[in-house]
């Protein structure tokens, strides 16, 4: 053991801290670091060999091109920002009530549904995908915006529900039971007393929702078929995995248009979701 | 709760109002989760095609039969899944927890790179994939440079084109991209550490090692094995990376149950063979929700 008491050797200890943290580090980072290099280096450049560390011919003319709408960024980025704000405000309004009855309402059947819906956070994309990809097509829903804003809530909904129910349960019963003696209903009370002590929560769900919506690739992908209705991950794919593979500028370029509202929205939200769900695993 | 079979006025209008409230959410995840569930369950007993009208003829357990015992592909699918899953969770909580304990110290500029070790977590799964094309492209990606220049490597590896280079490729990516939230989670967790306890087995004498094995990992169980669960299901169900970057190949290489399920689906349209992978495949994760279940009872227990 004692080869590894580091303590009393503060100076090995240091370094040791420093190498591994630099290390790790250095993974994390890079990438993102090389993703943001290769989006300001002209085409041409981003085919060095050796590849440059620094761009040396720096240029924003990939970011030009895309904000031109060559390759239809604008268009991908416009659906996939009216399809995600649907799915975060149709998800809040429809888990406002949901939530507030799992937390504050004693129900028959309350532990049926609460496994129901954690579980249904569990089917994978792909599953559910297959088989909407049919009834949508009896419906009329492929190539529409409610198809996708619908087929979102299958990941959004169960989520919401759930980090909903967690804020209104940090509200004390005894709030209900003041308002119910000043004859106030269910509703009533939700709407007057509960919503409003839940805003940040309610923003922080709604914020989260828009990310996953904006980042979806499988549902984007199948429910799909017409160029003009692709958001920005199945719009991409196509892009740049198909008719133009050798555009890296550019590619790169959407890259960081497009991950940078998804980092301000997580900056944003951290605290929340954080503890929320530290708070689910202490609790157990 | 009410007591059962008393129902007083009140609790007549709680279970109207709890009706009322949760119906929207019922309604949606009915129609978009629990009818293709059904769907899928159904057609894995008949021979539908995606693009035909009809259900499909009636098969039994054809579609099942055909799985287990003439499919190839099938195995591999399997042993890559779990390959790809135990790979990326060892190694996205190996470097998340050394990251966690490194930034929950006293270091220059912690808030800022805490903000930046969590930028991977947030980039969209596409942008992944093609940030991991791009540096894992076998002629002028960055990752064969930098491998020969330390001398780790002599010639470059084409990533894409070899079978256990793809796999491996695509893990170190998943890894990266998934790090950050071991590390977000195991840094909250460790500030919820008492002070007292790291201070009181310092005055026993218990050196680093000790104090991590003994007061870090018990604090942090909980949080650990939570995290664990969802990572595990989580990479089992990935989509976005591999499809995104090899669709299954180089022969199957990175062939995995979702792969494997979207290809039958939509491209050979085999929809009720998709349905009966589908079902195996749900059967393997409520077995292991069961199992992880079970665990995390007993390990409460003891």
């Amino acid at each position: 053991m004692r080869r590894f008491d580091l303590d009393r050797r503060p100076a090995a200890k240091r370094a040791l801290t420093g190498i591994v943290l630099a290390l790790c580090l250095a993974f994390v980072f890079f990438p993102t670091f090389w993703m943001v290099s290769s989006s300001l280096k002209p085409n041409r450049d981003a085919f060095a060999v050796p590849p440059e560390w620094v761009p040396r011919r720096a240029t924003v003319e990939n970011y030009r091109s895309q904000l031109r709408d060559r390759g239809g960024f604008l268009t991908y980025a416009k659906n996939g920002f009216l399809v995600s704000i649907e799915n975060a405000i149709v998800t809040v309004l429809v888990s406002i009530p949901a939530g507030y009855a799992f937390a504050h309402i004693p129900f028959r059947g309350k532990r049926a549904i609460t496994v129901l819906i954690i579980a249904s956070q569990m089917f994978p994309g792909v599953v559910i995908v297959i088989s909407l990809f049919s009834l949508y097509r009896v419906l009329h829903l492929l190539d529409t915006y409610t198809g996708l804003v619908l087929a979102f809530t299958s990941f959004s909904l169960p989520f919401a529900v759930w980090m909903i129910r967690g804020f209104f349960e940090t509200i004390p019963t005894e709030v209900d039971e003041a308002a119910r003696v000043d004859g106030c209903n269910r509703l009533q009370i939700l709407v007057r007393i509960g919503v409003p002590l839940v805003v940040p929560g309610l923003l922080a769900v709604g914020l989260f929702s828009f990310l996953n919506s904006w980042n979806n690739l499988i549902f984007a992908l199948s429910l799909t078929t017409e160029q003009g209705m692709r958001t920005i991950p199945p719009g991409f794919l196509l892009t740049y995995v198909g008719e133009f593979q050798y555009k890296w500028g550019d590619m790169f370029a959407g890259s960081v248009l497009v991950t940078l509202p998804t980092v301000a929205i997580f900056i944003a939200l951290q605290r929340f979701l954080v503890s929320g769900l530290v708070a689910g695993a202490v609790k157990g | 709760m009410p007591p059962r079979g008393h129902s007083s006025p009140r609790s007549r209008s709680d279970q109207r109002y709890a009706a009322a409230f949760l119906a929207p959410t019922l309604a949606i995840l009915a129609l978009v989760v629990f009818y293709p569930l059904a769907t899928v369950l159904a057609s894995s007993l008949r021979d539908a095609n995606l693009l035909a009208r009809a259900g499909g003829r009636f098969v039994g357990l054809g579609n099942f039969v055909r799985l287990l015992t003439l499919d190839e592909v099938f195995p591999t699918a399997v042993l890559n899944t779990v390959i790809f899953t135990a790979s990326s969770v060892v190694g996205a909580f190996v470097v998340g927890f050394a990251l966690a304990l490194a930034l929950s110290g006293r270091v220059p500029l912690r808030g800022f790179l805490r903000g930046i070790a969590l930028i991977p977590w947030v980039i969209p799964g596409v942008i992944v994939a093609l940030l991991t094309l791009y540096m894992f492209n076998g002629e002028v990606g960055i990752v064969n440079f930098t491998l020969r220049s330390l001398g780790l490597i002599r010639h470059f590896i084409p990533w894409f084109a070899r079978e256990r280079a793809a796999l491996a490729a695509l893990v170190v990516a998943n890894v990266w991209n998934q790090t950050p939230f071991y590390f977000l989670m195991l840094l909250a967790g460790l500030q919820t550490q008492p002070e007292e306890l790291v201070e009181a087995a310092k005055m026993d004498g218990a050196g680093v090692v000790l104090r991590f094995l003994n007061v870090t990992v018990p604090h942090l169980k909980g949080i650990i094995m939570i995290i664990t669960a969802l990572m595990v299901i989580w990479n089992f169900n990935n989509f976005d990376l591999i499809w995104a970057t090899t669709q299954g190949g180089p022969v199957d290489a990175t062939m995995t149950l979702s792969i494997y399920t979207y290809r039958q689906a939509f491209l050979s349209f085999q929809f009720g063979y998709s349905t009966a992978i589908s079902v195996v495949w749900l059967l393997g994760l409520l077995a292991f929700s069961v199992f992880y279940i079970r665990v995390m009872e007993g390990s409460r227990r003891a």
